[in-house]
């Protein structure tokens, strides 16, 4: 499905992922873990074409470097970020129609020339975002709300309900759960296991252990740029090295007592 | 009141294509969030254009298209040439940017027309209709027309349509309508073009006007940007509202204080809606005013 073939991306003089290979197989969620500063989002950016590197990544055996960021949208890939794109003034209703874009509806002479069938592609498209909100256990009340008014909880399921707006094939969440409450992230859970069980493809950036392990089907493991480990979450998370790097993030915690979460999954 | 009624019917006129340049200015803004200083300059590039087309013996309706779609494509080149390469970097090097092609349009046009006003034909007759002690001429309604007929559907198009909004969501956030597949490089190029052909439309009403100089580049920019701002920088509503605002001003105190002082009442008014309420009648966001 995705194909990440030695890649290498570079600020300046910091070598910041080296050698980084991944593949990530249909139908399945995929996590990126690894301590900050190992280049999760680093390599979600390359991906989704925000930074310059070198090696390949073909999405369904299409190459998707060298395309421009837009162009690899229209490519299947919808991705969020850890802090929501969310413009202050813009409404719920106006970012999710910007979505209109990419399902090719609404050409300018179906407006011009076939007013009712615009009008009738605009109704679907409204009861589409209204289910994008819902489907995430939002209330649709929420789409006349400008963004800015919003609690972060709901932005960060806003923002996903905006990258499925463009029906992506590949569905890349940096860190989704931040700032999610319990609640919540048992709903996103739910809704990702069902759109895994719909075919879609999820790589996820998570730092809660206990929610990688418990939806992931596989796990790589990134630490100083390189890959560390790739496997199942339970094989991986027993590993001593990837304690290691996991605990190394968490200063004045002794290796010797893993985090709470961490000791729940073996 | 004869005169009280006649100055409302010209400011009428001088209102709607001050309103084209208004509108074209804020379609810019309310995309790329840019100040196009060099929007009067394109304006008058139009009808420099057409003059030399009528020179070379074609139609009056071609000359003026040609001269339009001069405009437009140079707008197009500008975007291209002059800012894209210019668009990482920190607002205000574009901003300047436009004011440099502002100084070069007027440098060259003095070189190749020379630095004299010319005069262009209007449009339609200037021979006065009477109406009950009004004077309204032919040319007058074409203008006020054209206008109409240009700005209103673009208005509708811009506030209805996924174009529309795509080119509001580039302002806001770049990345947001990348992520939904839309290039905001060709969102800024399609202000830009439609914002030339505002402006070349603005230039080749007004020439017959006003005469046509080098310097009326700076002068237009100056009317456009003040009606912008009063209506709201980045609102096109308030553009449209704001252009026959300024004109009814201009064309007032021309009348009943001095005809030397209507310019100088349009930089008051911009200075005082920059002061006093930035957002100006109907606008919201004018956060890059304040860092320029």
């Amino acid at each position: 499905m995705l194909e990440i073939t030695r890649l290498n991306v570079r600020f300046g003089g910091a070598h910041v992922l080296r050698d980084v290979s991944v593949a990530v197989t249909r139908g399945q969620i995929h996590g990126l873990i690894g301590p900050n500063g190992s280049g999760k989002t680093t390599l979600l950016n390359a991906i989704s074409g925000f930074v310059d590197c070198t090696g390949t990544i073909t999405l369904d055996g299409r190459r998707l470097n060298g395309l421009a960021a837009h162009r690899r949208v229209g490519k299947g890939l919808g991705r969020t970020f850890q802090n929501p794109k969310a413009p202050d003034d813009m409404t719920v209703a106006d970012l999710l129609r910007l979505g209109e874009h990419q399902i090719r509806t609404l050409q300018w002479h179906t407006v011009a020339f076939r007013p009712w069938k615009a009008a009738h592609q605009r109704h679907m498209f409204a009861q589409r975002c209204e289910q994008a909100l819902t489907s995430l256990g939002l209330s649709p009340d929420l789409l006349e709300r400008e963004l800015g008014t919003i609690a972060s909880g709901d932005l960060k399921m806003i923002d996903i309900a905006r990258a499925l707006m463009v029906r992506p094939r590949l569905l890349v969440l940096d860190e989704p759960t931040s700032g999610m409450n319990d609640h919540e992230i048992e709903v996103l859970r739910t809704r990702l296991e069902w759109l895994r069980e719909s075919g879609l493809t999820v790589l996820i950036v998570e730092h809660n252990v206990r929610v990688v392990t418990d939806i992931c089907d596989r796990i790589t493991v990134l630490s100083g740029g390189g890959i560390l480990a790739e496997g199942p979450p339970r094989e991986v998370f027993q590993r001593p090295d990837v304690i290691d790097a996991y605990l190394g993030e968490d200063e004045g915690r002794s290796p010797e007592s893993p985090p709470a979460s961490l000791e729940k999954t073996r | 009141m004869a005169i009280f009624g006649q100055t409302i019917i010209s400011a009428v006129a001088a209102g709607a294509i001050y309103a084209l340049i208004a509108v074209g200015f804020s379609l810019i803004y309310q995309t790329t969030k840019l100040v196009n200083f060099a929007h009067g300059s394109i304006a008058i590039l139009a009808p420099y254009v057409s003059y030399s087309l009528l020179k070379l013996g074609l139609a009056m309706p071609v000359a003026v298209l040609g001269g339009v779609l001069a405009a437009a494509a140079f707008a197009f080149v500008m975007d291209r040439v002059v800012l894209a390469p210019l668009r990482t970097r920190h607002i205000s090097v574009p901003i300047l940017a436009t004011v440099a092609v502002a100084i070069v349009i007027e440098a060259v046009t003095s070189l190749v027309w020379g630095s004299q006003p010319l005069y262009l034909e209007s449009l339609a007759s200037d021979e006065p209709w009477r109406i009950s002690g009004l004077s309204i001429t032919p040319n007058q309604v074409v203008i006020v027309g054209i206008t109409g007929a240009v700005v209103l559907p673009l208005l509708w198009i811009i506030a209805t349509t996924k174009v529309g909004r795509a080119m509001r969501g580039c302002a806001q956030d770049p990345e947001v309508v990348t992520l939904f597949g839309v290039s905001p490089a060709r969102m800024y190029l399609l202000s830009f073009v439609l914002g030339g052909v505002l402006a070349g439309l603005a230039g080749v009403l007004i020439a017959p006007v006003t005469g046509l100089k080098p310097t009326g580049g700076l002068e237009l920019s100056t009317i456009g940007f003040s009606a912008a701002v009063l209506g709201g920088l980045g609102s096109l509503p308030g553009a449209l509202v704001g252009g026959f605002l300024i004109a009814l001003l201009i064309n007032m105190t021309q009348v009943y204080l001095s005809a030397g002082y209507g310019l100088g009442v349009a930089y008051l008014v911009m200075a005082l809606v920059l002061l006093v309420r930035v957002r100006g009648l109907f606008g919201d966001d004018i956060e890059a005013v304040r860092q320029v």
